[in-house]
């Protein structure tokens, strides 16, 4: 059985770690993809960027189980850090 | 085995959306909470950064209103009395809020000192003698920068605001019943009473918590998330500060001497681009040479948006050389959610409503605080819990008592004293680090109340020395309408009664809970 500890560590640098991750990701993502000027693409991704963090963090303690709650970020990580590298 | 002991042995967060949200509001709003509260409070007195510097430096008396272009014209008038090896002048024209012209010169350091702070009466251009401090600037950066070195104190402070949002987003959720609880309020009923009050605060002033807190990390953008900026200018920063804030570096000088064209022309047609806008500041590169530069920028009072609005123009035959291009929608976002952070634009009915709001705040993360210690008092024994209540008595009482030191420093060190500045600075901070001591030798209900009546008696100090110390006291510039300094005072005296009643209260009732 997993301890309670484990489980609330897990959470927590899920949200933390991984919503301050999630959140550079897709700014970087925004900045890169959007069909605007790079100034008004980059403050976009990075203004909708903070809002990410907040979200994911709530998420990650919101989520039912913890597997959960780390795929949920770990997954749009991987998502939009696969695609991000070939936007040019 | 039953879905209950299940259930029992899983984390607070797996047995369902409310218990978990409570964990993290509780301990995310504990560990960042006395940071918060400090964040606060200072940002809530920086509502009134100009006018506490010029409480600190009552030297400056009441001056009369100029025009720009007088100003502008005397400071420069009297900048050119000594141009050897000027780099740079900045001068910031006097506002509403704050009557004189402030002038930073940057010389080779060859030449003179590299840095020199000016403050010239704005009609004649003469400079002002008045002491040095460290004023409400200090108060300011503090709010953001913790006074740590490198770039620290921003990353915290970016981190809190960030556990902050996540506190208001996990508080509401917590709370069962938002609109009803709103309007019960249980006195004198110990952890209840502070629970009440914890949520009446918050959800009064929710709006613009979530506003301020936001906008907050709007002003950090660069810092918190450069992610996008590093990628889409890889030729460096410069490029994208040029871009956001209108600001190239200076032109390479000639070494030919030329004369500075002159300003007042050029005040009246940046004017007539801002529709009747005002030059706040003026920027001037490399003055006397060939290669000179003027660059007006408008004045972020008239504006909710802090973004830049500046024109540049050649310094010796006053030729426009550019001017801000229209912003697209994401950079105007950016600039009003900057500008409502600052609250430049506010006038004193505005700033006053920012000012209590942001009171509220401070209110509501310290009521949270001592709601932890007070619903764990079972465990008043423990180390940590004794911690956790000294570290509240440091934050809610300690800081307000090395803010009053802090004015007091102003006014009991001599105005001519070399290094009055850094006194000022230390003592803050000797003051604070003396009060957290003494919250952690005292027993808890003695540290409360001392501390409480120490707040008092000092915020009751700060207006009569400065009515021994000075000819403004409050009796005078109340009869003179000086409005800075007897609002100053009275704030200060107002301060100094809340807390009074505050360790009243407490003594009668003898506990926290009360």
């Amino acid at each position: 059985m997993r301890p309670t500890w484990l489980l609330m560590t897990a959470r927590i640098l899920t949200g933390f770690v991984g919503g301050y991750i999630l959140s550079a990701i897709v700014a970087l993502f925004l900045a890169k993809a959007l069909p605007v000027v790079r100034l008004e693409a980059v403050l976009t991704g990075a203004m909708i960027g903070f809002v990410i963090n907040v979200v994911a963090i709530i998420w990650a303690f919101a989520a039912r189980t913890t597997l959960r709650a780390c795929l949920g970020i770990l997954v749009p990580c991987a998502l939009f850090g696969a695609i991000t590298p070939f936007i040019r | 085995m039953s879905i209950t002991a299940d259930r029992a042995r899983r984390p607070t967060a797996e047995r369902g959306l409310r218990p978990a949200m409570a964990v993290l509001h509780t301990w995310g709003g504990l560990l960042f909470g006395w940071l918060l509260f400090a964040i606060f409070v200072t940002g809530t007195v920086s509502y009134f950064r100009d006018e506490i510097s010029l409480w600190m430096r009552p030297e400056i008396g009441q001056l009369t209103a100029t025009t720009p272009d007088v100003a502008a014209d005397a400071a420069l008038r009297q900048l050119r009395k000594n141009s050897v090896g000027v780099r740079r002048w900045m001068i910031d024209l006097p506002t509403d809020r704050s009557p004189v012209t402030s002038a930073l010169v940057l010389r080779d350091p060859k030449t003179g000192p590299a840095a020199t702070r000016l403050t010239l009466d704005p009609a004649s251009g003469a400079p002002i003698k008045a002491r040095n401090t460290a004023g409400g600037d200090f108060l300011y950066y503090f709010h953001f920068d913790l006074y740590m070195p490198q770039r620290f104190g921003r990353y915290l402070t970016c981190t809190a605001a960030i556990v902050m949002l996540v506190a208001f987003v996990s508080g509401v959720i917590t709370h069962r019943r938002i609109f009803k609880d709103f309007f019960t309020f249980r006195p004198r009923r110990g952890q209840r009473s502070w629970l009440d009050a914890h949520n009446a605060l918050g959800v009064t002033a929710l709006p613009f918590h979530v506003m301020i807190t936001y906008t907050g990390l709007i002003t950090l953008l660069p810092l918190y998330l450069p992610w996008g900026i590093e990628a889409m200018y890889p030729d460096g920063r410069q490029e994208f500060v040029i871009e956001m804030f209108d600001d190239a570096p200076p032109r390479k000088t000639l070494n030919v001497a030329a004369p500075l064209a002159p300003i007042a022309p050029l005040l009246a047609i940046a004017s007539a681009e801002w529709q009747g806008g005002t030059v706040g500041r003026l920027v001037i590169d490399n003055p006397g040479d060939r290669a000179a530069t003027i660059r007006l920028v408008r004045q972020d009072s008239e504006r909710i948006s802090h973004a830049v609005q500046s024109m540049l123009f050649d310094g010796s035959n006053g030729a426009l050389i550019s001017k801000t291009p229209v912003t697209g929608a994401a950079a105007e976002a950016r600039g009003i959610f900057h500008g409502l952070h600052l609250a430049r634009f506010s006038d004193i009915w505005l700033r006053w409503m920012f000012f209590i709001s942001g009171i509220v705040g401070c209110a509501m993360i310290a009521t949270g605080l001592v709601l932890w210690s007070v619903k764990r008092r079972r465990n008043a024994a423990n180390v940590g819990h004794k911690i956790v209540d000294a570290l509240n008595v440091t934050a809610i009482t300690g800081l307000p008592i090395a803010i009053a030191a802090y004015f007091l420093c102003n006014r009991l060190l001599s105005a001519t004293s070399p290094g009055r500045t850094l006194w000022e600075v230390g003592c803050f901070f000797a003051v604070w680090l003396i009060a957290g001591l003494h919250a952690a030798i005292r027993p808890q209900r003695d540290a409360w109340r001392e501390q409480l009546w120490i707040a008092a008696l000092l915020f009751a100090t700060v207006p009569t020395v400065n009515a021994i110390r000075t000819e403004r006291g409050l009796a005078t510039s109340l009869v003179s309408g000086d409005w800075v300094f007897a609002g100053f005072d009275l704030t200060a005296l107002a301060t100094a009664v809340f807390f009074a009643i505050s360790a009243a209260h407490y003594a009668r009732r003898g506990e926290v809970a009360a």
